[in-house]
């Protein structure tokens, strides 16, 4: 009876239980989801980017965001449609989702791309989306030829850097005055070899001394990156070159050794021993004491038989 | 209740039985239904809450890139270190010899293993991934002192439990066989968890025993999990952490807030269930000389670890220093040094300051000075890191936790106490048969006649 009384309780509660568990749920949910009764579409903003890489990779990256209280906030998941030229289904270069930044993209297919004139128009398209407004963005870039040529020259490594793009005539021609950023690739983000840009002069090249004591990994490899950023009519380029120019890495040998700030397969013996052996001993003490438990359970059992 | 004197073995006497009458589990009174009431409600609100956490991560709190360890590691230090209060009744008290520990044992170990089911509980509260807590075993390095401290907790946790039942048994079977007007399932529990005791000369032989054995056994363990908790700050090179005496500075606060949480719970059973007779004047004087002792040594150890370092005050932890004695933590310093370690020691040499209403006070202000040293130790250290703090966000530069923050805290103590109330709601609070034998050391009460 009682048991069952207990059961009873327990199912009553259940509801409370259940309303405890969803609330927290249900309360954060209504803070977010404002109008998700979709009588009203959100606005959004939508930053496009233009990068080629090597003379050769087109990138295109929309940044989208809406405003939620006042503060433009990142839109995940949403699908943002790249064109060329004009919005239109013959245009369409590809399809992008943004990830959790609001970044969606799209690696420039050469077979979509339409090369007839050298300046592009990309446009960035969110469209018929459930709960934001239709909205693009496009962005203008010039065909050009960016790159970069390593040389060591009386023992001076030199870095070369040479922009041109197409004149009227389709004759590559020098670009002056642009600015070159130049940098090394780090295991998390690109070192900049000097705190402020170089510039290329008449003949649309520039030139660096490269510094002799940058790290690089164990046969002294280093990418060494140049960068055009931002330039408001050829947009984001960027030139990679692999070159043996960074001091070896020399892998210190204790680094595999048994130390205490080893990795855990390399756990000084030791501490293993010491570790086990405490455990050892003071569990196998419990484990007597459970089995002391089990001798008076028997000895009552003994005795009542 | 009742028992039932004519079935039993015919020595239960008189005294036996009004001591049976007065030490055994009650049910519980209004008073007992609405403290009860508070505590669950306390405990849903922290548990609401967790569930956010839960869904929406530790952003609910207030912990950020510097403060990554807020309000619930202080906690964890403060379960751990009043955790340590079961194995100073239960091992150091009985190995010196000290009969007069007796009523005290079981309440002890009761608020020990409450507080280490909590620490580690709260542990797994401060994880932004619980759901990965297994890796912390899987994978575990053993040169991490997180990795010993897991070990050691579950250790501690196992033989407190152990240090729990084992002198429970001869209870469970005089409740078994005495009590006749209990629920069946109450009866049942009794009749397992009393492992077929007849009080025969060799299970006593074993009780004893294992009971010795296990009151050796934890002090080392007990040692080990304060002075491993303190290695969780230890080991890190921070300001106020960087200590080579933080094992023994740590082991003598936690037996200091153990005894002063002993102290408060003897108070609140003595008033509640008018238990004068068995936790007399004499047992709160006793525990206020010892609570003296032991204040008087974690003083020694306050002083050595903020004198030396004031002494040098160099670089941050000048910063550090100066935050606690002047600056933004210097009320909360202030007053857990005074009112938490200071006054106790002035007001417990007095023999009026050991009678039980002045301990009970002293014994909270301990208790809740020990709380917000906690706080103390865990939290400005964090606020000063060697690195500066450079254009971060300002609220990233102080810790102010949020009211969630403070629910879930709130909810593992309402928890840790409801555990102890329940535990006192189906087992005496203080050992029956224990203090019958010793109030008639010829008679077994337990004993099949």
């Amino acid at each position: 009876m009682c048991t069952t009384r207990y059961f009873q309780t327990a199912l009553k509660s259940l509801p409370v239980l259940a309303v405890l568990f969803y609330l927290p749920g249900l309360a954060m949910a209504q803070e977010e989801g404002g109008d998700a009764s979709g009588t009203e579409k959100a606005e959004t903003s939508i930053e496009l980017v233009f990068t080629e890489s090597n003379n050769h990779n087109k990138l295109l990256s929309a940044t989208v965001k809406t405003k939620i209280e006042d503060v433009y906030q990142p839109v995940s998941g949403i699908e943002v449609r790249f064109y060329q030229t004009e919005v239109n289904p013959e245009q369409l270069l590809g399809i992008a989702t943004s990830n959790k930044k609001g970044i969606a993209v799209l690696i420039v297919p050469e077979e979509k791309m339409d090369k007839s004139t050298p300046e592009y128009t990309f446009i960035a398209a969110v469209e018929n989306n459930e709960q934001f407004e239709d909205n693009q963005e496009e962005v203008s870039a010039a065909e050009s030829d960016f790159e970069i040529t390593l040389e060591t020259e009386d023992s001076v490594r030199m870095v070369h850097i040479s922009f041109q793009a197409p004149d009227a005539t389709g004759a590559l021609a020098p670009v002056a005055e642009a600015e070159v950023h130049l940098y090394v690739q780090r295991m998390v983000g690109l070192l900049p070899l000097s705190d402020d840009p170089e510039t290329t002069d008449e003949n649309g090249e520039v030139s660096a001394e490269f510094p002799g004591d940058i790290p690089g990994d164990e046969d002294g490899n280093l990418i060494i990156v140049a960068r055009v950023e931002d330039h408001e009519r050829y947009g984001n380029l960027e030139f990679r070159r692999k070159v043996k120019w960074g001091v070896p890495l020399v892998i210190d040998p204790d680094r595999d050794r048994r130390q205490l700030w080893s990795s855990r397969a390399n756990a000084p013996l030791y501490l293993i021993f010491i570790v086990n052996a405490m455990l050892i001993g003071i569990w196998g003490v419990i484990a007597y004491i459970i089995y002391n438990i089990f001798q008076i359970r028997k000895l009552g059992r003994q005795h009542a038989s | 209740m009742k028992t039932k004197k004519s079935e039993s073995a015919g020595h239960f006497t008189d005294q036996s039985e009004a001591i049976s009458r007065d030490l055994m589990p009650k049910p519980f009174g209004l008073s007992g239904k609405i403290w009860v009431a508070v505590l669950s409600f306390v405990f849903l609100l922290g548990f609401f809450f967790y569930i956010q956490q839960l869904r929406y991560g530790l952003g609910i709190t207030a912990m950020r890139d510097y403060s990554t360890w807020g309000i619930y590691i202080a906690n964890f230090v403060f379960f751990v270190a009043i955790s340590l209060v079961g194995s100073l009744i239960s091992a150091i008290l009985k190995l010196s010899g000290a009969k007069w520990r007796t009523p005290l044992t079981r309440i002890s170990e009761m608020i020990a293993v409450s507080s280490i089911v909590f620490a580690a509980l709260v542990i797994i509260v401060d994880m932004g991934r619980p759901d990965r807590f297994m890796n912390v075993i899987l994978h575990a390095r053993i040169q991490s002192p997180i990795t010993w401290d897991v070990l050691v907790i579950t250790t501690y946790l196992a033989i407190s439990l152990l240090l729990l039942y084992l002198p429970l048994i001869p209870d469970l079977a005089f409740m078994r066989d005495r009590f006749s007007d209990i629920p069946a399932w109450q009866k049942k529990m009794y009749t397992f968890m009393a492992l077929g005791w007849k009080g025969l000369p060799g299970q006593e032989k074993i009780l004893r025993r294992a009971e010795q054995i296990l009151a050796i056994l934890i002090i080392p363990v007990a040692f080990g999990i304060h002075t491993v908790t303190s290695w969780l700050f230890a080991t890190t090179l921070r300001p106020g952490w960087d200590s080579s005496d933080f094992g023994p500075y740590f082991v003598s606060g936690a037996f200091m807030v153990g005894a002063g949480g002993v102290i408060a719970a003897m108070y609140i059973f003595r008033t509640h269930y008018s238990l004068e007779k068995y936790l007399t004047d004499k047992h709160f004087d006793y525990m206020g000389r010892l609570l003296v002792l032991l204040s008087l040594v974690y003083l020694y150890f306050n002083i050595n670890e903020y004198f030396v370092p004031a002494y040098k005050m160099k670089g941050q932890e000048a910063e550090h220093l100066n935050a606690l004695f002047y600056g933004r933590y210097a009320p909360l310093f202030w007053s857990v040094q005074i009112f938490g370690m200071v006054a106790p020691i002035i007001v417990l040499l007095f023999r009026r300051g050991r009678k039980p209403l002045p301990m009970f006070i002293i014994a909270i202000l301990v208790v809740v000075g020990a709380w917000f040293k906690r706080f103390l130790i865990v939290i400005p250290t964090l606020s000063h890191p060697y690195i500066p703090m450079d254009r971060v966000p300002e609220s990233w530069q102080h810790y102010l936790p949020t009211f969630k923050e403070w629910s879930i805290t709130a909810a593992t103590l309402a928890g840790a106490l409801l555990i102890v109330t329940l535990l006192t709601r189906l087992f005496p609070a203080i050992p029956m048969v224990e203090t019958m034998e010793e109030a008639n050391p010829e008679h077994k009460e337990t004993e099949i006649a």
